[in-house]
């Protein structure tokens, strides 16, 4: 009896309806739909997040699978399972008696034959009783998701579940807002932004600013794998001159192989008391110290932190009785700002040009900038550094802006630049966001042309309104209820989401929502490696060496 | 007698008590009966398809019943030939479907078998066009004073047996059965055990 | 009301009678058997004793002592037993149509090998005028019942000869049963052509299966036959030659009666009479043993003056059971090979009967027409009328009958 199973183990029973995985049994709009699994599938195969189509009678609805439930009809069955062995039994009640139920969340809905223009209509109706689900098709993927052959906005970030075809991000639409990238650490994330980092250079969609913190994006990065560690390429040495490498620290940058193409020095006067006041959490600032800043810098100008810092111990309490300020938060606030003398970019004077006027150049020209912070790791000195910049750069663009909307000369229009920052959390907190460079630019929108693409690990640390703001999210495998809820927020219908993105991969699965997909989706993330490299453009050492042979030849024309 | 059509040499027996829903047939040889839980047609215009669910052997007369010889079958062919004339085997099939022009259907005939119609075993191509589904189970469980699990554990292995044992089959007909008693775990569980066995 | 006091002594009365009776019985059989033993030896002076003798029952003689007993022999382990038997719906002057059925049951049993046996019935109808009115001894008459007799035992034989001369031509060892007796003794007294024409029936068919050398034997069971007895009751006369019609003793005893005088001296009792009422069976009861036979006697029936070589003798058999009485032609009583054969099967058949041949049962089983049958014939002979528009033609009293039942 037993060798007859031998076939049957696995295999689908009836070919009947291959690619059909299920039927619906009920469902509503606001709970999403179920559907019974067919009998011929084993539920071992179908998982959370898998992209599914409901075939109803007039419409096509592409959904996500986000949650699978066992069943049965008799309760006697779960109180005396057939026994170990008993497959016959076993395969009998599968389906019938023992079934299981999958919810399914209609994301999109088509009509036969209709497209997906760029703003998708919303899911307003359910499919009828009995609608087969099907497993999605690879032209039903490129139909919600477009493809690259198709145009040259959409960028392909990956698969869905247990397909070939590319899923893409639209990334018109991708820049027009701010977006974030999310997911616990070691979960793919900086692999992530590099893909989007790429797709926006290579289709020139945007100009980059990257706060490159944990110099990663601009040389070569560390990319672990089971077979030891390796390195994958930067966006330095995929786009070459498109790319400007801007370093904090040029003897680390040295030292790793790299010239960079410009240092970066910061002068005292060119930090603004809200440059300091966006680092009151990470100096632990209370609100009177940052008072107390103000009123220095009402007095000193902007020479007012080299004034604050050059006061010594007993000298403060004085200082502060001039300035009427409380002693003993100016003096808190001089002990924490202390910490700067010790960054070796931070200069009295400048030598050479601003770094923002060099930066503001490369960003007219179309220049894409990595900034590397070296060995100045120290969340201080970013957080720093990136506030500063930032905010020289935006009250730029606010004046390119302003000219631009006077002139409406297309040739006066601003490119769009998108800064890239990790660790967003610590810029974009309840309590700093409102006050910092970024929370403004997160809020406005795009309207001064700058958005930012945010990277961040605790998306609960980050202010709701800034996150509820990203027009797209990427993310990768969380596990704190605390950050799911954050990454969901502003999304409606959040629950099935929520077990899909708990029930990611811990590496390489992203689930992607918002302005720039059509729907939520579940991609298996597009590998970074040689053949990305080469559809980046990249050349292999070898088509490198004949190119260049080509080339003499066409200069020696022999 | 004129027997058109029919091959009057494999019938297994003619039928003689007849209604819509059941009938009885005098087996062609004593001990000949088809086999309990076999798939059997009636010759004749409109082929009647019963399953077999009774068979007996008695006295041809009423008032005369077998006695006890207290010998081997072999030794009673030799030594009393005479008693195996007296008895009859006769067997009762419970109707399951009929044929027309695109072949069986599980559904009652408009008309029961003529009594004397040949009865003749299925072919393994009706077995199975009987038996695609579990619906012909419906006309077991709900005939009186039938065998009912025996019936199905027999009728099944027949189909089964019909299909080379394919065991996606028995799993089909299984998950019918289940559906047909209504998620009655036990009787299933133990009516697909001896199927199985 | 019944007198129980008065009934008690008269039911008393003829408990001890019938005691009384049965201990004279005894007595008489235990005489006869004494008798059969005393010609033991001297049995060639009796055997000429009986042929010289005229009586008025029939008496069996014999080439050999009256004592003699065979034992059974052993039966060929392949042997084809065959039988007929008939019944019969006499013609019926109420019922619708004149006519008589006569149902052939017969049976064909092959021992040894495992063969199907061969059971069947064959009914015939009679209607036509020949067979309903005969002309005999110039005189008209309707068939009665006891034609209708004599037509059914001719065709029950000839179904045997046919059947024997298959299974002959098949190369088997074959023996042929009838029911009851050989012997036509109701044919004596009967007109000449009648008498004439049946016994050449019944003879063609013995001579057929005298060639076929296919012995066939009529079985009596339960036989009240005492042809042997009376023998010894010749035995017993001092007259010699012993002649009934001139008995001495006899004529005393009608004087007696005569003579109404109370005071008349008795009469002395007739020789021959203390073994009478002692009935065959009776005696070989107690002479055989069970699967034994008699030796053969022929029988002293005046009608067998006319069947030649086909004389019918008989013997006793012992079956087990019971004693019953076997007939068969001289040319089979003759051959040692059949005789035996005809004993053995007997036996065996009885056996396999449990008392009674099992071929003849079983062709009486086919033979009989059951009352339900009978109503079934005398329904489609109606309904057959009715379709072909034939008048029916009932008996006032048949519609007498019918009018009383509304
Ligand atoms: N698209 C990809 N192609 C190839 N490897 C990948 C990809 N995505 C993730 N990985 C693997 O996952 C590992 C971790 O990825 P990554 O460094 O991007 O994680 P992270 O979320 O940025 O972590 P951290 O929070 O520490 O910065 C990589 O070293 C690499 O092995
Ligand atoms: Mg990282």
């Amino acid at each position: 009896m037993n060798e007859l199973w031998d076939d049957l183990n696995g295999k689908p029973m009836h070919d009947l309806n291959n690619n059909q995985i299920g039927v619906v049994t009920k469902g509503s709009l606001t709970e999403g739909v179920e559907m019974k699994l067919n009998p011929d599938r084993s539920v071992e195969d179908v998982k959370a997040g898998k992209f599914v189509v409901i075939e109803g009678y007039k419409n096509q609805f592409f959904s996500m699978i986000t949650d699978l439930s066992l069943d049965a009809t008799n309760p006697d069955i779960l109180l005396y399972p057939p026994q170990d062995g008993d497959q016959l039994l076993h395969s009998v009640l599968n389906g019938a008696s023992t079934y299981v139920t999958v919810a399914l969340r209609p994301m999109l809905m088509l009509e036969a034959g209709e497209e997906v223009v760029d703003e998708p209509r919303p899911v307003k109706t359910i499919p009828s009783h009995f609608s087969k689900v099907v497993e999605a098709e690879e032209e039903d993927v490129s139909r919600v998701f477009g493809s690259e052959d198709r145009d040259d906005r959409f960028f392909n970030m990956g698969t869905p579940l247990d397909m070939d075809t590319p899923v893409c991000l639209n990334l018109n639409r991708f820049v027009e807002r701010s977006n974030g990238i999310f997911g616990k650490t070691g979960t793919g994330k900086s692999f992530l932004t590099r893909l989007v980092l790429c797709g926006m250079i290579k289709k020139k969609k945007a100009v980059n600013l990257i706060f490159d913190m944990h110099n990663e994006y601009g040389f070569q990065a560390m990319k672990e794998g089971s077979s030891g560690d390796s390195f994958v390429k930067g966006l330095k040495q995929l786009f070459g001159n498109q790319v400007a490498l801007f370093s904090l620290d040029p003897a680390s940058s040295r030292q790793r192989g790299i010239q960079p193409d410009h240092e970066v020095h910061i002068a005292y006067d060119q930090i603004a008391v809200e440059d300091v006041v966006a680092l009151q959490d990470e100096l632990q600032l209370n609100p009177t110290a940052a008072e107390s800043a103000y009123l220095v810098a009402a007095m000193y100008k902007n020479k007012w932190l080299r004034q604050l810092l050059s006061v010594d111990g007993p000298g403060i309490e004085q200082f502060a009785e001039e300035l009427g300020a409380n002693k003993s938060s100016l003096s808190a606030l001089h002990r924490k700002l202390k910490r700067i003398d010790s960054f070796p970019f931070m200069v009295t004077k400048l030598e050479g040009a601003d770094a923002v006027d060099t930066m503001m150049d490369y960003i007219d020209r179309g220049i894409h900038i990595v900034l590397e912070f070296g060995r100045q790791t120290s969340m201080l000195a970013y957080l720093l550094v990136a506030n500063i910049l930032s905010r020289r750069i935006h009250e730029q663009y606010i004046k390119k802006s302003e000219k631009y909307y006077a002139s409406q000369n297309p040739a006066d229009k601003p490119k769009q630049l998108v800064i890239t920052i990790e660790e967003a959390h610590k810029f974009l907190n309840p309590t700093t966001a409102k006050q910092t460079i970024f929370g403004i630019i997160a809020r406005e929108m795009r309207k001064y042309y700058v958005s930012l693409l945010v990277v961040d690990q605790r998306p609960s640390g980050i202010d709701e309104e800034v996150l509820s703001q990203l027009g797209t999210k990427i993310t990768a495998l969380l596990n704190d209820e605390k950050d799911i809820q954050g990454v969901l927020t502003g999304v409606s219908n959040a629950a099935g989401l929520r077990s899909v993105l708990a029930s990611l991969d811990s590496k390489q699965q992203a689930l992607m929502f918002g302005h720039a997909v059509p729907m939520p989706v579940v991609i298996k993330t597009r590998n970074y490696d040689e053949d990305f490299y080469r559809a980046m453009g990249d050349l292999t050492e070898e088509e490198k060496a004949e190119k260049a042979e080509a080339a003499s030849a066409a200069l020696f024309g022999d | 007698m004129a027997l058109a059509k029919v091959d009057t040499e494999a019938f297994i027996g003619e039928v003689i008590e007849s209604s819509t829903s059941q009938f009885v047939a005098e087996s062609r040889e004593l001990n000949g009966a088809p086999p309990f839980g076999a798939f059997i047609k009636t010759s004749g215009a409109i082929p009647v398809y019963g399953l077999v669910f009774n068979v007996c052997t008695h006295s041809i007369e009423p008032n005369r019943r077998a006695t006890a010889y207290g010998l081997t079958e072999q030794e009673l062919r030799n030594e009393q030939p005479q008693i195996f004339e007296l008895l009859k085997t006769e067997f009762e099939a419970v109707t399951v479907g009929y044929g027309d022009d695109r072949g069986p259907r599980q559904v009652l005939p408009p008309q029961p078998p003529g009594i004397h119609s040949f009865v003749l075993p299925c072919a393994e191509s009706e077995i199975k066009a009987l038996t695609n589904n579990g619906d012909y189970l419906r006309c077991v469980l709900s005939g009186n004073r039938l065998p009912v699990d025996d019936l199905i554990i027999a009728s099944v292995r027949h189909a089964w047996a019909a299909r080379a044992f394919d065991m996606p089959y028995l799993v089909g007909i299984g998950k019918d059965l289940c559906r047909l008693i209504r998620d009655d775990y036990d009787r299933l569980s133990s009516i697909m055990r001896r199927i199985s066995q | 009301m019944l007198d129980f006091g008065v009934l008690k002594k008269q039911i008393d009365q003829m408990a001890v009678d019938a005691k009384t009776m049965q201990d004279d019985f005894f007595a008489r059989i235990d005489l006869a058997v004494s008798e059969m033993d005393r010609w033991e030896e001297p049995w060639e002076t009796l055997v000429t004793k009986i042929r010289r003798s005229r009586t008025s029952w029939l008496v069996a003689n014999a080439s050999g002592p009256f004592t003699e007993v065979c034992s059974r022999p052993e039966r060929p382990a392949e042997l084809t037993v065959i039988a007929a038997d008939g019944s019969q719906i006499f013609p019926d002057r109420h019922e619708i149509a004149n006519c008589f059925l006569i149902n052939v049951g017969y049976v064909v049993l092959h021992y040894g090998s495992g063969e199907r046996p061969v059971m069947s019935s064959e009914p015939s109808l009679f209607y036509e005028e020949e067979d309903m009115y005969h002309e005999w001894a110039g005189k008209r008459s309707p068939v009665t019942r006891e034609i209708v007799g004599v037509k059914r035992n001719a065709m029950e034989l000839d179904k045997v000869v046919a059947l024997a001369a298959e299974a002959k031509e098949e190369g088997r060892t074959v023996v042929g049963l009838t029911d009851g007796t050989l012997i036509l003794w109701m044919l004596e007294g009967k007109p000449y052509d009648f008498r004439r024409e049946t016994l050449q029936m019944t003879l063609s068919g013995l001579e057929q299966l005298r060639e076929l050398r296919v012995p066939i034997a009529g079985y009596i069971s339960d036989p009240g036959s005492a042809d042997v007895v009376n023998g010894l009751r010749v035995g017993l006369c001092p007259e010699q030659p012993p002649d009934c019609d001139r008995c001495p003793w006899k004529a005393a005893e009608a004087q007696a009666l005569l003579n109404l005088d109370d005071d008349a001296q008795k009469p002395e009792p007739i020789p021959c009479e203390p073994i009478a009422g002692v009935t065959d069976d009776m005696l070989y009861v107690r002479k055989l043993k069970s699967g034994e036979r008699s030796g053969v006697f022929r029988s002293s029936s005046k009608i067998l003056e006319d069947y030649g070589p086909h004389r019918i003798c008989f013997f006793y058999v012992h079956t087990g059971w019971e004693v019953g009485r076997v007939e068969i032609p001289e040319w089979v009583a003759d051959d040692e090979a059949l005789l035996d054969l005809v004993h053995t099967t007997i036996i065996d058949q009885a056996e396999k009967g449990r008392g009674y041949p099992v071929v003849l049962s079983e062709s009486h089983e086919r033979a009989v027409v059951r009352g339900a049958d009978r109503d079934i014939f005398f329904k489609f002979l109606k309904d057959s009328y009715v379709k072909n528009n034939v008048k029916a033609e009932n008996s006032l009293k048949q519609l007498k009958k019918l009018a009383a039942t509304v």
